[in-house]
């Protein structure tokens, strides 16, 4: 049996454990392309004008999957929730919640499979993996083992993206979602962009957990916001503008991101204090020349 | 200190007779308009949904009479979207517009301890005791003010006497945001559903039933949905009111006393599951639930009201499109923005109700 994995939205985050998972059961697993023009024409086709444009990227991966699986995966995002304190829980964005139940609506042909993804303690929950290895007519025995393995290859996997290596250079942070940064379709390969000005990158994904829950508090909120990969990001941007090696941090965001849309007043603001600041949106229109003139003029200002 | 809150649900309603009781003060929502929009469209980030800019300059005006506290639900669930970065966002945005000490205080959200402690320090300190009080009568105003509301939705499309019902529901409407005792709310339901009885009414009418959806917030506001249900009753059209906030609130809270409301709630829940089995913000899977139910009982078709830049709006779109193709009924979709026509609604709204009854022979 095959099973798809579309090559869009958190599988930058989760494909190693999505991955192991399946094959641990035994099955063939395919994996869109990377993102390239057919794959966003597609999307672009098919999904929604009002959409951010990681969303039309999705559309267009799962789309290019259409008949080279038996089943596609296309998991539901619940919550990102700490045992330690009851009431603290984060949220994924509602595209990522409702996905499945949009595209078994919009192509009831598509088998769909959709474990339920919550997070407790920044491990993925089991239960919804074991019933859906069971679902796939695998054993109590079976499912365990293969969460096991999944857990293990998710924990040792070396990241999709490069790590930050500290090399001497000067340091640009890049903080925005892994499906944009990591997407070169989607962000015009700014990471090459940068690199290739002569400096190194630290992404949202560079900084520690400690180091952004420290950054979020700097907030003075008084709730814990709503958004796991947002407050990421409120967090990772006040972190950037402490860290010494950081010369100026670029906030790359979707184009009508609605999570991501009080990143300028609660965030970004406070950043600028300390550090240069540019934020660069990115939709289906965005071209390489607008592109360049807004790093040329970031990189003029921090010389 | 002078509290306000959100200008929907029927929560600022229940939230009156409950400060009443505390002998706090508390302004009642200013009626939502177009210069609200305005000041929000100038002072919202851009990326910010239509709801967010009205609640904007909703909560300023309420600023210029004095207002300086917000006392509102704390939702804060996977079904909840933007709910707090709205108030939050709203209130920082007020702080740098000249109302420095604008704040937000939830109540409820995260358990029931939290509930009473944040209770406590808006009224001002009373007992435990006094404060169930206080809670029971915000749960009987709300049901009360929903139960009239409902009643009002009966009779509107079928008065005989235009703008009779309105008068109705504005005048108990206001009876009930004088409540101040626990007992007060059910005697004031009684007396107004016996003076609704007698509101003369076109029995014989033949009206068609249409399912109205939308998210939590809007399809409470007639502002914010150009009145949507008004005009479907003008056409000669029935419409439920969705997202009832004492189902919600009795629902999800599961208040005592209540278990109606909590069946009912799950009810829906479980209906809705069939086309939307992710919980997605603004209680999407109640709204799918409840569009299943109208559509069983007779509804002929969908009136779909989409906020610009709400996720949810946009999500519920191939839902409801793939419930109105199973069911076989007709469905619009409007979607409205800051610049968005009452007119042109108003044309696809009556061309719509049109298809309806020709469909039905009316
Ligand atoms: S978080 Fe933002 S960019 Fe990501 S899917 Fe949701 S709206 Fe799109």
């Amino acid at each position: 049996m095959k099973i798809a994995i579309p090559r869009a939205g958190l599988y930058y985050y989760y494909h190693a454990f999505w991955n192991a998972f399946f094959e641990a059961l035994g099955f063939e697993v395919v994996i869109s392309d990377p993102t390239d023009r057919r794959i966003l024409n597609l999307g672009l086709k098919h999904s929604h004008s009002e959409m951010c444009l990681p969303m039309k990227i999705f559309y267009g991966h799962v789309l290019s999957l259409q008949g080279l699986a038996d089943y596609i995966l296309i998991p539901q995002f619940e919550e990102f929730a700490y045992s330690s304190d009851k009431d603290k829980r984060e949220y994924f964005c509602p595209y990522f919640v409702a996905m499945p139940d949009m595209f078994a609506a919009e192509y009831p042909q598509l088998k769909i499979l959709r474990p339920v993804i919550k997070f407790l303690d920044g491990k993925m929950v089991a239960e919804p993996w074991l019933e859906l290895a069971e679902q796939l007519g695998k054993n109590k025995q079976q499912a365990k083992a293969a969460y096991d393995a999944a857990s293990q290859v998710q924990e040792e996997a070396p990241n999709i993206f490069e790590k930050f290596k500290d090399n001497g250079k000067a340091v640009i942070a890049v903080i925005g979602r892994p499906y944009l940064l990591y997407d070169e379709q989607a962000n015009l390969e700014l990471l090459k962009k940068i690199r290739a000005r002569g400096y190194e990158i630290k992404t949202v994904d560079d900084f520690s957990d400690e180091g952004i829950e420290r950054g979020f508090g700097e907030l003075h909120k008084c709730y814990h916001y709503h958004w796991r990969l947002t407050n990421r990001e409120y967090g990772a941007i006040i972190a950037a503008s402490h860290d010494p090696h950081v010369k100026g941090i670029i906030y790359a965001t979707p184009f009508n991101c609605g999570p991501d849309f009080l990143m300028e007043n609660f965030s970004i603001r406070l950043a600028r204090r300390n550090k240069p600041v540019i934020s660069i949106s990115f939709d289906e229109s965005s071209g390489e020349a607008g592109l360049l003139t807004r790093l040329d003029a970031f990189f003029d200002m921090l010389k | 200190m002078k509290y306000g809150s959100v200008p929907a649900l029927n929560e600022y309603i229940a939230m009156k007779a409950m400060f009443n009781y505390f002998g706090q003060e508390f302004e009642l929502p200013v009626p939502l308009n177009e210069s609200m929009l305005k000041f929000g469209e100038a002072h919202s980030p851009e990326y910010a949904c239509f709801p967010f800019k009205l609640y904007l300059g909703y909560l300023r005006q309420l600023a210029e009479k004095g207002v300086t506290n917000i006392f509102v639900h704390g939702l804060c669930d996977i079904r909840s979207c933007r709910y707090v970065d709205l108030w939050e966002g709203t209130a920082q945005i007020l702080r740098e517009n000249g109302y420095p000490d604008f704040r937000i205080n939830y109540w409820g959200g995260y358990g029931l301890d939290l509930s009473f402690d944040q209770l406590k320090e808006v009224m001002g300190g009373p007992s435990k005791f006094k404060m169930l009080r206080g809670i029971l009568i915000f749960c009987l105003t709300l049901e009360a003010a929903d139960k009239i509301n409902d009643l009002a939705n009966r009779s509107r499309p079928r008065e005989k006497n235009n703008g009779e019902t309105d008068a109705w529901l504005a005048k108990w409407n206001s009876e009930l945001c004088g409540v101040k005792k626990f007992w007060q709310p059910r005697k004031i339901f009684r007396a107004a559903l016996k003076e609704w009885e007698n509101i003369p009414l076109d029995k014989e009418k033949k009206l068609i039933k249409v399912a109205f959806v939308g998210d939590m917030f809007k399809v409470h506001e007639p502002f914010s949905h150009f009145d949507t249900i008004r005009k479907l009753n003008r056409l000669g059209a029935e419409v439920r009111q969705s997202l009832q906030f004492s189902l919600i609130f009795f629902g999800m809270n599961k208040v005592p006393l209540k278990s109606d409301y909590q069946k009912r709630y799950a009810e829906l829940m479980v209906k809705g599951k069939k086309y939307l089995q992710s919980s997605p913000a603004s209680f999407l899977d109640l709204s799918v639930g409840e569009v299943l139910e109208e559509l069983e009982n007779g509804a002929s078709g969908i009136v779909h009201f989409q906020s610009f830049g709400c996720m949810p709006d946009l999500l519920l779109k191939p839902i409801l499109d793939r419930i109105a193709k199973d069911y076989g009924v007709p469905i619009i979709h409007f979607l409205r923005d800051t610049h968005s026509s009452d007119t042109q609604y108003q044309t696809r709204l009556e061309a719509f109700v049109d298809l309806l009854k020709r469909k039905q022979k009316i």
